[in-house]
């Protein structure tokens, strides 16, 4: 610590309680200086000015090790690398609960108005669905939705390791309005959902079912786009769904003469299972009935799997027909985004050595496009969308059976293969009651994949070898559930089709949102 | 009759003296008649000498004595002697070290024959060297009954000779009547030395006798009666309990019986108050001695009983006789004053001050400008509430609050733990009593004062380094626009912005604190205040200290306390962590655990806390250059300061220097090595501590080696200063920018850090409890829970954050947290209500958020939207931008069980004592040194004459 040199040097002081007549005695006092001072000032010249030469050596000395040490300790802080020291809390990885595995098969066919075409605000349901469900370790609670026009069941299965939840219905019509036969998965619910599917146009009755399982209210709003870009309508959002509820709406309350429309709900607080219902009347003939399930999120890369062409001749014929121009197959593409998409649209049939078209479709900002796909020889199709933008899509086929007599109603239907998420490691499905249901597996990647098809009857697994950039397509008993294994990164789906008959629904594997999460102070 | 005179001769270890003593007697103009030398348990020759003096004189004789004590010598020789034949025997009574002048004895007959009412008479008691000097001449009492001494040390002009009779006169040399002494039983034996004489006489007085000093009889004597019978010379504090000693005996003896109890029981709280007052008067010795009298007469009296007796005994006269001898009023009050006077005097022959007028010296214009740049840079805090952001939340609303969270007990931070609080806790509390109508107010204060307040401190501190007027200057606004503190100021680190005020003061106070208690225990306080702000700086400072004090062997007594204060204060924390097992984090930084980029080791000592260069890279990088450019650029400006701090080694006053660089050296150390501590976890980045503390003092030494500097280049030292200011300006222009803009994180607020909604609800319940979720960079998320109207600044607890395990609260709340914000089985009603939690928060999301980050966000928002037991507020997001979930039902008043654990009593009764004496020491009560300033132009040199030792 610095002396201050703020003081004229004294002696010692001296303590309070010595008196102060000793001061007199202090040798160097001022009063004693000035006589003796300049005698010792002659002689003492010579003496100072050597001590002042040796004072400046000394500081010489004391600067340069100065300069040196300050060198030295910059260096060292600046170039010596020093290890940190302690560590601190790390957090807790929090595994959430197991929740019940809960999902929503969407229930029957529903038709505005009743049998007697009264009352046509409400929609009810047309018979009933036949729903098959498993869980891979313990029972399955399945209930109705209270309320719910569709009759739509929620199964539920206690929470467990490992445990995987899977259901699906069927629907087969023989009305005179209503014909067809309706095939769909049970879903999760979740918040976000994109529907691609479905037409407002005259004949074409298009309904959005939402469904919310969950204890808490859900708020939902909706976003439609068309061939002509978004569509605004009153009462698109803030449609409350009530916990364990359903609300059924019209889309074409939202938007009349909608060609190609494409839907997205997106939910709050609660969440919900959103599907579409189609049903299409020529005249007064019935073309079909559908279940359209929610598509794959908007990506670059799409794949719809076991898209099933019903061939030309069945259908060719039929085309030119007044009303039957929505016989023809087609690709729906839909771009929600800003920028307009390049799609190459590539349909590779699932018979080996077959060849494949590709077709590139410019898809404008902000809406969809129905693109007519020429009809392939019948079989069973992978179609996979690439784009620049993120696109959604869908494809659109249709069986015809010619009428067997001049009273009877020709034998139609159609489906909408919607693009398949991929799957992850594990996932369960379920093949509904139906007519020869087939599994499709697609394998998008570059290498082959070797997953497991375990029944839940039978006792052993199955081995399926997906090749690269393949299809691999496989016969399932109807009404029973499977567990697919070792299945990551492929893309799957259940298709059905019989004389007058074709529908099909993705598989999905169980949502993320169970992971575990780590929480930090 | 011829008065017959027997002299009493009590030695203890006295051979040195008693030869002159011996034969001083043997010279007396009228000779005694009979000796009596007594020998009191002395360990070297003095009983052979008093045997072979005794063998060689008639009439003498030698015995022996225990005891110890004058009286008990004294007694004994009485005891041999045959029985009094008159009133005209007298005893006169000598210790080994005082001899009568020759003319004594006849003196103090003359006095005494003609008086027969005179039973006890007493001489002037001389300095052996000069015996113009009286020692003690008669003494009395004051009304209260203190003993005064009428003549101490003080030169002999005739001027005491008028009044013979007093009250009292001192043992030494006294003359008694034989008769009174044997009815008096002699001295009492419990006054072995002090104020023996005194009550002896007091007692003769009460019988009717008259007692008198003679002004022509002399006694010389060596050393103060309470040396009698020690190996080793009384200090003053021994002196003075002594005296409290006998003067509380006294009392006891002396009062009315009806009285006793109530003397009694005012012992300790007197003793309490007169220490008070010893602290007040800077005597911090006599404290201890105070509390020893006290209990000693409180429990160990000594003889009381008989000494009332005897005073019952004899007792002629009631009080009111002696009334007018004793020294009351107009007399006492001179006399008090002349005794101050006469000890200011010695202080007066200290030498002046010099150094730079505040006023005419240019200090004041310093702070001014200081000031004026204080006010540019913080326009937007005037008439703030509350400045939030970066590391500042908002004070607590009450004082009560504010106070209660100093205290140990239980923390309020996170679930609640009980642990103890921060010391920095008690600053802040009182920083808010300040502007105790809203605490809040009092940190707007500091900020925009901060620049003026630390130009002002570091004016002060550096007149100790030079005498002119320029270097203060030029110091007082290096300090006020050091980069640490316009960092700290900007991130909101109010410990180390506290820290950077209070070095100069401390640095002030240690220097001046070498001949000063006062001075010394300021700075013990600001050691305090400083390591509480930041406990970074701890090591540094102590080390300074000791060094200090090695330096300064003599001022030991004064220094050697000052890490006393800062003791009491951390001893808590200090204890708590080391029985955790958590040593380091005691140095943990108080307040807000805020994560910053650390720079590199050039980077410190180029003064940059964290990295950026201060500012400069992004100029760099905005122009086109490198952003090592900015590095570099900086060390160009702050080039000038270091070529001038190191040139002072190399200059007139170099031993100022060393010092000065050694404190820079400590502060760079410091500053590396707290870089490299991590203790703390801001989220999910782990925080070192801030080495902002350190290179403040870093800067410091820098600083007050360029004053010596300047100090010493006279006319050259201008226009280096003017460099160095323009060039470390222009340094931290960038840093002033940022901030006159606002563009750093601390920013004026209203003192809400939740949404209004539950604010609003907070007015009314003070302990609603909140919980938030914040989405962390790395995909986690963190967990804590608020209480009241948000987080303050005084319920952080470094207690907490440095816990290196989760404790069993933090692990349920974190498993909650990660079931609330995950579809999960979980039903959180009852964990919710027994943690009393009324509101959920997720914290509006941050500009710049990663993927991840936005990811959990959306993952924890729509876990908490499908949760039954929450229901949304706002439609779940507010105005602010948070989102708040409310638990429906949920009781505000339910008060999680908060156990009220008061702390350890005694552990905060010693911290409050030793506060308590440090304040009351630091309370300046003696008059300042005189202050002269240099009259001197630069380049003129004051006279060689008195100044030619200087240069050593």
């Amino acid at each position: 610590m610095p002396e201050p040199t703020n003081e004229q040097p004294t002696g010692e002081q001296p303590a309070v309680e010595q008196p102060t007549v000793e001061q007199s005695a202090d040798p160097k006092s001022p009063a004693a200086k000035p006589p003796a001072a300049k005698p010792r000032r002659d002689r003492s010249a010579a003496d100072s000015a050597a001590r002042r030469r040796a004072l400046a050596g000394l500081r010489a000395t004391t600067g340069g090790v100065g300069v040196l040490v300050a060198a030295a300790a910059i260096a060292a802080v600046g170039l010596l690398p020093l290890p940190s020291f302690g560590e601190p809390s790390p957090g807790l990885s929090v595994t959430p609960q197991r929740t019940a595995l809960q999902q929503v098969c969407p229930g029957a066919i529903l038709r505005l108005g009743d049998d007697t075409g009264q009352d046509a605000g409400t929609a009810t349901a047309v018979d009933g669905a036949v729903v098959r469900e498993n869980a891979t370790v313990g029972s399955v609670d399945s209930t109705g939705l209270p309320g719910a026009a569709s009759a739509a069941r929620v199964i539920t299965s206690a929470p467990a390791e490992d445990a995987l939840l899977s259901g699906a219905q069927s629907q087969r019509l023989s009305g005179s309005d209503l014909t067809g036969f309706a095939a769909a998965g049970c879903r999760e619910a979740s918040s976000t959902a994109w529907l691609v599917g479905g037409s407002t146009t005259v004949g074409r009755t298009t309904l959005l079912t939402l469904s919310n399982p969950t204890g808490v209210e859900a708020t939902v709003a909706l976003r439609i786009w068309g061939e002509n870009g978004a569509v605004s309508a009153p009462g698109m959002s803030g449609i409350i769904v009530p916990a364990r509820s359903q609300r059924v709406l019209s889309l074409a309350g939202f938007a009349q003469n909608l060609a190609s429309p494409m839907v997205e709900v997106v939910s709050r607080g609660g969440q919900i299972v959103a599907a579409l219902q189609q049903s299409i009347t020529r005249g007064v003939d019935p073309g079909g009935v559908d279940l359209i399930g929610d598509t794959a999120a908007p990506s670059t890369t799409q794949t719809i799997p076991g898209v099933q062409m019903p061939g030309p001749d069945t259908v060719g014929a039929q085309l030119g027909e007044d009303g039957y121009a929505d016989l023809a197959s087609a690709l729906r593409l839909g771009n929600p985004g800003t920028e307009d998409a390049t799609v190459d649209v590539a349909i590779v049939p699932e018979k080996k050595g077959a060849e494949a078209t590709t077709q590139r479709i410019p898809v404008p900002a902000g809406t969809t496009v129905d693109v007519p796909i020429e009809e392939q020889p019948v079989g069973a199709y992978t179609v996979s969308l690439e784009s620049d933008v993120p696109v959604v899509g869908a494809m659109r086929t249709s069986v015809f059976s010619p009428a067997a007599n001049a009273q009877a109603a020709p034998k139609t239907d159609f489906e909408w293969s919607v693009a398949a998420p991929a799957l992850a490691e594990r996932s369960a499905f379920t093949a509904a009651v139906g007519d020869a249901p087939q599994l499709h597996l697609v394998n998008p990647g570059r290498t082959a994949v070797s997953a497991t098809l375990q029944s839940a009857q039978a006792a052993k697994a199955s081995v399926l070898e997906v090749p690269a950039r393949g299809t691999l397509t496989v016969p399932l008993t109807s009404g029973s559930s499977y567990t697919l294994g070792d299945a990551a990164g492929l893309i799957g789906s259940v298709s059905y089709r019989g004389s007058g008959a074709v529908a099909g629904y993705v598989i999905a594997s169980p949502g993320p949102t169970s992971s575990p999460i780590t929480i930090r102070r | 009759m011829q008065p017959r005179v027997t002299a009493i001769v009590v030695a203890h270890n006295g051979e040195e003296h008693l030869g002159r003593t011996l034969a001083a007697l043997s010279a007396q103009t009228r000779p005694v008649d009979r000796t009596v030398l007594v020998d009191v348990e002395s360990g070297d020759g003095t009983a052979a000498l008093l045997d072979a003096a005794a063998g060689s004189a008639p009439a003498a004789e030698s015995i022996r004595a225990t005891g110890r004590t004058f009286g008990a010598g004294a007694r004994a020789a009485t005891r041999t002697l045959p029985p009094a034949e008159g009133a005209d025997e007298w005893i006169w009574l000598l210790a080994a070290d005082t001899a009568p002048e020759p003319a004594a004895l006849a003196a103090l007959l003359g006095a005494v024959e003609v008086a027969p009412s005179v039973a006890i008479a007493g001489p002037k008691v001389v300095d052996r060297d000069d015996h113009a000097l009286l020692l003690e001449y008669g003494g009395t009492m004051t009304a209260l009954g203190t003993s005064v001494a009428l003549v101490d040390r003080e030169l002999d002009q005739a001027q005491f000779d008028r009044d013979d009779d007093v009250l009292g006169v001192g043992a030494t040399g006294m003359l008694v009547r034989r008769h009174v002494w044997d009815s008096l039983e002699g001295f009492d034996a419990g006054l072995p030395s002090t104020d023996s004489g005194l009550d002896l006489s007091v007692r003769a007085r009460l019988a009717g006798h008259r007692v008198v000093r003679v002004p022509s009889a002399r006694v010389e004597r060596v050393s103060p009666p309470q040396d009698f019978g020690r190996r080793r010379p009384t200090r003053v504090s021994t002196r003075r309990r002594l005296a409290r000693r006998a003067q509380l005996h006294r009392r006891f003896a002396y009062a009315p019986g009806a009285a006793l109890p109530i003397h009694w029981l005012a012992l300790v709280p007197l003793a309490l108050f007169r220490s008070i007052g010893h602290l007040l008067a800077k005597r911090p010795s006599a404290v201890g001695g105070e509390f020893a009298a006290a209990f000693a007469a409180a429990f160990a009296p000594r003889g009381v009983g008989a000494a009332r007796g005897r005073i019952r005994r004899h007792r002629e006269l009631g009080w009111a006789a002696v009334a007018p001898l004793r020294l009351t009023g107009m007399a006492l009050r001179e006399r008090r004053s002349s005794l101050r006077e006469r000890a200011e005097e010695t202080r007066a022959g200290e030498a002046p001050l010099v150094r730079a007028e505040f006023f005419a010296g240019g200090g004041i214009w310093t702070v001014l400008i200081a000031a004026a740049l204080g006010a540019g840079l913080f326009w937007w805090l005037i008439g703030a509430s509350a400045v939030q952001g970066g590391g500042l939340l908002p004070l607590s609303g009450s004082i009560g609050e504010l106070w209660s969270n100093a205290l140990g007990g239980w923390r309020e931070v996170g679930v609640g733990t009980r642990g103890p609080a921060d010391p920095f806790a008690v600053l802040l509390a009182l920083l808010g009593s300040i502007t105790f109508w809203s605490p809040s107010v009092a940190i707007v204060t500091l900020w925009i004062v901060a620049l003026p307040l630390a130009a002002l401190g570091a004016w002060w501190c550096a007149t100790r380094m030079s005498r002119r007027a320029w270097p203060p200057a030029v110091a007082a606004l290096l300090w006020a626009l050091a980069p640490p503190l316009l960092v700290a100021l900007g991130d909101g680190r109010i410990g180390a912005v506290i820290a950077h005020l209070a070095l100069p003061w401390f640095v002030l106070a240690l220097i001046e604190g070498r001949r000063s208690w006062s001075a010394a225990a300021t700075a013990g306080l600001l050691l305090a205040v400083t390591a509480a702000a930041a406990p970074s700086l701890l090591p540094a400072l102590l080390i300074a200290w000791f060094g200090w004090l090695v330096t300064h062997p003599r001022a030991l007594h004064r220094l050697i306390a000052v890490p006393l204060p800062t003791l009491a204060v951390f001893a808590p924390l200090a204890l708590a962590q080391l029985g955790r097992g958590t040593p380091l984090a005691i140095f943990a930084d108080p307040g807000v655990v805020l994560h910053y980029a650390a720079s590199s080791g050039w980077g410190l000592s180029l003064l940059e806390p964290r990295d950026g260069a201060n500012g400069w890279e992004a100029i760099a990088a905005a122009v086109g250059l490198g952003h090592v450019y900015g590095q570099v650029l900086v060390a160009a400006l702050l080039a000038p300061l270091a070529a001038t701090a190191l040139a002072a080694l190399f200059l007139r006053g170099s031993q100022r220097a060393i010092p000065a660089l050694v404190l820079a050296l400590l502060g760079l150390l410091t500053a590396v090595a707290a870089g490299h501590l991590v203790l703390v976890a801001d989220g999910a980045d782990a925080v070192a501590l801030w080495p902002g503390a350190g290179l403040s003092l870093f800067w410091m030494g820098l600083i007050a080696s360029g004053a010596v500097a300047l100090q010493s280049l006279d006319r050259l030292g201008v226009l280096a200063g003017v460099i160095v200011l323009v060039c470390s300006a222009i340094a931290v222009g960038p840093l002033g920018v940022g901030l006159a803009l606002r563009q750093t994180p601390a920013q004026a607020g209203t003192g809400q850090t939740l949404p209004a909604a539950v604010g609003a609800q907070a007015a009314s319940t003070p302990r609603i409890t909140t919980l938030v979720i914040t989405p962390l960079a790395d995909g986690t998320a963190s967990a804590e829970i608020v209480r009241g109207s948000g987080a303050a600044l005084d319920r952080q607890s470094t207690w907490v954050a440095t816990n290196p395990r989760l404790s069993a609260d933090e692990r349920r709340l974190a498993t909650l947290a990660g079931n609330l914000s995950s579809r999960s089985g979980l039903d959180p009603r009852d964990q919710l209500r027994d943690l009393g939690i009324v509101y959920v928060v997720v914290p509006k999301a941050v500009d710049g958020a990663s993927t991840e980050q936005a990811a959990v966000r959306v993952r924890i928002t729509e876990a908490l939207d499908g949760t039954a037991a929450l229901t949304p507020v706002g439609a779940g997001q507010t105005r602010s931008g948070d989102a708040l979930w409310r638990v429906p039902g949920a009781e505000p008043a339910e008060i999680p069980a908060a156990p009220s654990v008061a702390p350890a009593p005694v552990l905060t009764t010693v911290q409050l004592i030793v506060l308590g004496a440090t304040v009351l020491l630091a309370v300046p009560t003696r008059r300042r040194r005189r202050v002269v300033s240099e009259t001197g132009l630069p380049g003129e040199d004051p006279a060689d004459t008195f100044a030619e030792d200087e240069d050593a």
